[in-house]
């Protein structure tokens, strides 16, 4: 009799164990939308991540500004039933967020909210998806400040040193306009027709991507996502956009004869995140980066004592095209050298990495993947982002065994593999002294580029 | 038998008072005050020593923070360098401090290194000196193309006037290019005492591991008594208003409005920051007594605008407004919609959007029913409060807060930002109002 008493209590304690885990599924709801869900017990939230592929900028007869502007105007400027300014405060009563972003191949929505406020949170955010104002005034308001935003940003130097890079690399495809500083007359030319074709494009059933994560059921995860979409059309999938590059190894100086400061960058491409080995090439940036006293800080910090802050970054233009940028403020007086070091730098690491330590090294991932499991946007978005890139959604839950997988012969491969030479890449300096960077073909407007 | 365990446990239970007692008694001083707080994740800890930033000895501008960069590289190269751990060093309005992360099981090893910030400078003089050139890098970085940067550096030293804080930011490139080595070691000897500094310990840590892994570095217990740690008080020198025109054409047009006032009486800086973010969250929004309706919503005054009130310390408080008017408003309608704005809100926050705000507290404090959130939280607090030098409340009192806070205190830090006080407005961009 005790012998049963002590095998129930350890079946009890053992299920009562595993209704912690999360545990991620792939489903269809109700009304036939393909979604990911991650059941994540105990948890006080709920979220969900969509991705609605586009190609709008790919398209030359669209205008690049109407995305930002369209996000823009949809969060703000009220839907039926909701005037504008009122959804805000029900939104903070209820502590829901929302949230819409673009890119170059995705429009993003994000919602979080608590189980108790989901109903009424997804009834506000699909009145805003399937009929929002677009008010004219405040089209115009957001219009006129997007261009003078976009106007202060683009007087900056690097930035213009960051255009003309685009110029060189996506030439007069539409793509570059997408991905770069809107003119003015481009973004005050985006009028409510345009806003408005462009968002029945974009919010509609076909081809969409939806994560949702949080502690509640299968049946109650499926009416949430028809909650959603609930009346939108169903929509044509959107044909991938593709862009051709020229990644020749130019030297660009823009010359900025007003600017303080000389910015200093390397651009060279990088497989996409899909081909997989994300930890790989993560690692490989901390460890080329370095410190104090080594990588390519340390080159430039410490041995020319040239910047404050120079470090190498991934950038993803477009989901097929990523690239390894490395960048930072240099003594306008140095730049020469920097270049030099900086490739040498480069070149040495790229022969060698001699990564030592990788489990140490390994450590501050292992600890936000810890952290990342319990929060459901982390989760809901690492699915979602996982099966737009073509992979397991389930590897969410346990990225841990792709890091794992990284050893040193991984890396020294992958480096070898994935990375540029230190000749492949494009240097472009900004600068007010336009004899700072040797060889370089000097331009006062970025799309000169284009006859470098 | 049971007897016999009750006494034994009373044995343990007086041996246990003596030897705290004892030990107590004989705990060496290492530091003027030791906090120890939430850490930020479970298996990490980060320690910091910090110092009073001592504004009077901070000249030529940038001096603190120079020095800091040398002290920094001469004391925590190693974690600069190690790949689990991660060092750092900063200068604020109120303190210079430094500070080492890393694995739980490293504190004593990061405790020995932090140490380093008590020996005298040790790097080479060339080096040191050349490090003048990377603190100007810095200043380019975070000033260059940064205009509103360039008008809180201009507007702060007005409101401020009197004050030490008011001069933290006032470094020029011509400042930072006649620092040297000996200035910056006549600031550290005069600002870097052991019996002045402050350790901060954010971890799941006790104050018996702090201590041991303190008796096994080579900091030595202090022989001087400890400095008492003061948080700088603030003095409102008397009214006045000070604007500033930043009229470059390629900025986007906007108003940062800054205003400092005194309080009749003086409240506990957590009860005051608490009241100033719930004040805030008040303002903010698009019910009656809120700025929203009349700058953004019922009309089109504002495209956008952010705003914070703060403490300055138990008796001041600072209100900042930046916001970007709509198409043909001019900065003075804009900046006169929002001051009329404030006087309504002043005769009085309506019951109902007092309670509204009230009950959203989760969004401007803290939710104290998710342990994690309240967790990180804790930690950000005990961080805050200590690098400003003030003593982080334990959970327990900073619960009680919000119960000791009501609409008339809200309405109270309205009639105060009614009063004349130090005002200062940037002008930035072009004004296109239509009566320009």
């Amino acid at each position: 009799m005790t012998h049963r008493i002590m095998v129930c209590l350890l079946l009890l304690t053992l299920s009562a164990c595993q209704s912690k885990e999360n545990v991620l599924s792939e489903e269809l709801s109700t009304s036939g939308l393909p979604y990911t869900f991650t059941n994540m017990p105990g948890n006080s939230r709920i979220s969900i991540f969509i991705a609605w592929p586009t190609n709008w900028y790919f398209d030359a007869n669209n205008n690049p500004a109407v995305p930002h502007i369209g996000t823009r105007l949809l969060l703000a400027g009220g839907a039926s039933n909701y005037p504008a300014g009122q959804v805000t405060e029900r939104f903070s009563d209820m502590n829901s967020e929302g949230d819409l972003w673009t890119s170059a191949d995705y429009i993003y929505g994000a919602l979080h909210f608590s189980p108790k406020h989901l109903d009424e949170t997804l009834k506000i955010a699909n009145a805003h998806l399937r009929s929002p104002l677009f008010d004219q005034k405040w089209l115009e308001r957001i219009r006129s400040q997007s261009a003078e935003q976009m106007n202060e940003h683009r007087k900056r130097a690097e930035v213009q040193g960051f255009e003309a890079s685009r110029w060189a690399i996506f030439g007069n495809q539409s793509i570059r306009a997408g991905l770069s500083v809107r003119e003015d007359n481009v973004i005050q030319a985006v009028t409510k027709a345009d806003i408005a074709n462009w968002a029945k494009s974009i919010f509609k059933r076909k081809g969409v991507f939806i994560s949702i994560a949080g502690d509640l059921s299968s049946a109650d995860a499926s009416q949430a996502v028809d909650a959603l979409f609930d009346g939108l059309p169903e929509g044509e999938a959107a044909a991938a956009g593709t862009a051709q590059l020229d990644m020749s190894p130019n030297k660009l100086l823009f010359h900025a004869p007003e600017s303080a400061t000389s910015t200093l960058t390397f651009i060279g491409k990088l497989p996409p995140s899909k081909d997989g080995s994300e930890f790989d090439d993560l690692l490989l940036i901390d460890a080329l980066n370095g410190s104090i006293e080594d990588g390519i800080f340390g080159a430039v910090r410490t041995e020319l004592r040239a910047s404050y802050r120079y470090g190498a970054s991934t950038e993803e233009y477009t989901t097929e095209n990523r690239f390894l940028i490395m960048s930072g403020q240099i003594e306008t007086s140095k730049i020469a050298d920097a270049e030099k070091t900086i490739r040498k730098s480069y070149a040495e690491f790229r022969a060698n990495p001699s990564i030592e330590e990788l489990p140490k090294r390994k450590k501050k991932y292992e600890i936000e993947f810890k952290e990342d499991l319990k929060d459901t946007g982390s989760v809901a978005y690492d699915a979602m982002i996982s099966k737009i890139r073509g992979m397991n959604p389930a590897r969410a839950l346990n990225l841990q065994a792709e890091l794992d997988a990284v050893t040193v012969q991984s890396l020294e491969q992958r480096v070898k593999s994935a990375f540029p030479q230190s000749e492949e890449f494009i240097v472009v300096l900004s600068s007010a002294d336009e004899s700072a960077l040797p060889d370089a073909c000097v331009i006062k407007v970025a799309k000169d580029a284009l006859d470098c | 038998m049971k007897l016999y365990k009750v006494i034994l446990a009373l044995v343990v239970v007086v041996a246990s008072l003596i030897g705290y007692k004892f030990y107590s008694k004989s705990t060496p001083r290492y530091f003027a005050q030791i906090h120890i707080g939430e850490p930020e994740t479970p298996t990490q800890v980060q320690a910091f020593i910090i110092f009073d930033r001592a504004p009077e000895l901070d000249s030529p501008a940038g001096l603190a923070h120079y020095t800091e960069h040398l002290v920094a590289l001469s004391a925590l190269t190693d974690d600069f360098k190690a790949v689990d751990r991660h060092a750092n060093a900063y200068t604020s309005a109120t303190t210079v401090g430094y500070w080492v992360k890393g694995p739980k099981k490293d504190l004593p090893l990061m405790i020995e290194n932090l140490g380093g910030v008590f020996d005298p400078i040790s790097i080479d003089i060339k080096f040191a000196n050349e490090e003048a050139d990377i603190v100007l890098r810095e200043y380019d970085l975070r000033s260059g193309d940064n205009i509103d940067y360039l008008a809180y550096k201009a507007m702060t030293p007005f409101l401020y006037e009197g004050n030490g804080t008011g001069n933290w930011l006032s470094s020029t490139p011509q400042s930072i290019a006649s620092l040297d080595y000996e200035q910056a070691v006549a600031y550290y000897n005069a600002t870097h005492q052991q019996s002045s500094a402050v350790l901060l310990v954010l971890g799941d840590v006790s104050i018996t591991n702090v201590q041991k892994a303190l008796k096994a570095s080579s900091i030595k217990p202090l022989t001087d008594t400890p400095a008492e740690i003061q948080p700088n008080s603030f003095g409102l020198v008397k009214p006045g208003i000070k604007n500033f025109t930043f009229k470059i054409s390629s900025a986007e047009p906007r108003i940062i409005f800054r205003k400092v006032v005194s309080l009749d009486k003086p409240v506990s800086y957590d009860l005051l920051q608490f009241q100033t973010s719930q004040l805030r969250a008040v303002l903010d929004t698009n019910l009656p007594a809120g700025i929203a309706a009349p700058l953004r919503y019922d009309n089109f005054i504002a495209r956008s605008f952010e705003l914070s009130v703060l403490p300055l310390d138990e008796q001041n408080i600072e209100i900042w407004f930046i916001a970007s008017p709509d198409n043909g408003i001019s900065f003075k309608q804009l900046q006169s919609v929002f001051e009329d704005a404030l006087k309504v809100a002043g005769n009085g926050v309506p019951a109902s959007t007092y309670e509204r705000v009230q009950a959203r507290s989760k969004q401007y404090w803290v939710d104290w029913e998710d342990e994690d959130a309240t967790t990180e939280w804790m930690s950000d607090y005990a961080r805050s409060r200590v690098t400003n030098l003030r003593r982080p409340l334990p959970e327990k009192e900073l619960k009680n807060i919000s119960e000791q806070v009501s609409l008339s205190d809200i309405n109270a830090l309205l009639k105060a930002l009614q009063k004349p006080g130090r005002l200062s407005v940037a002008y930035i961009g072009i004004d296109k109002g239509d009566d320009q």
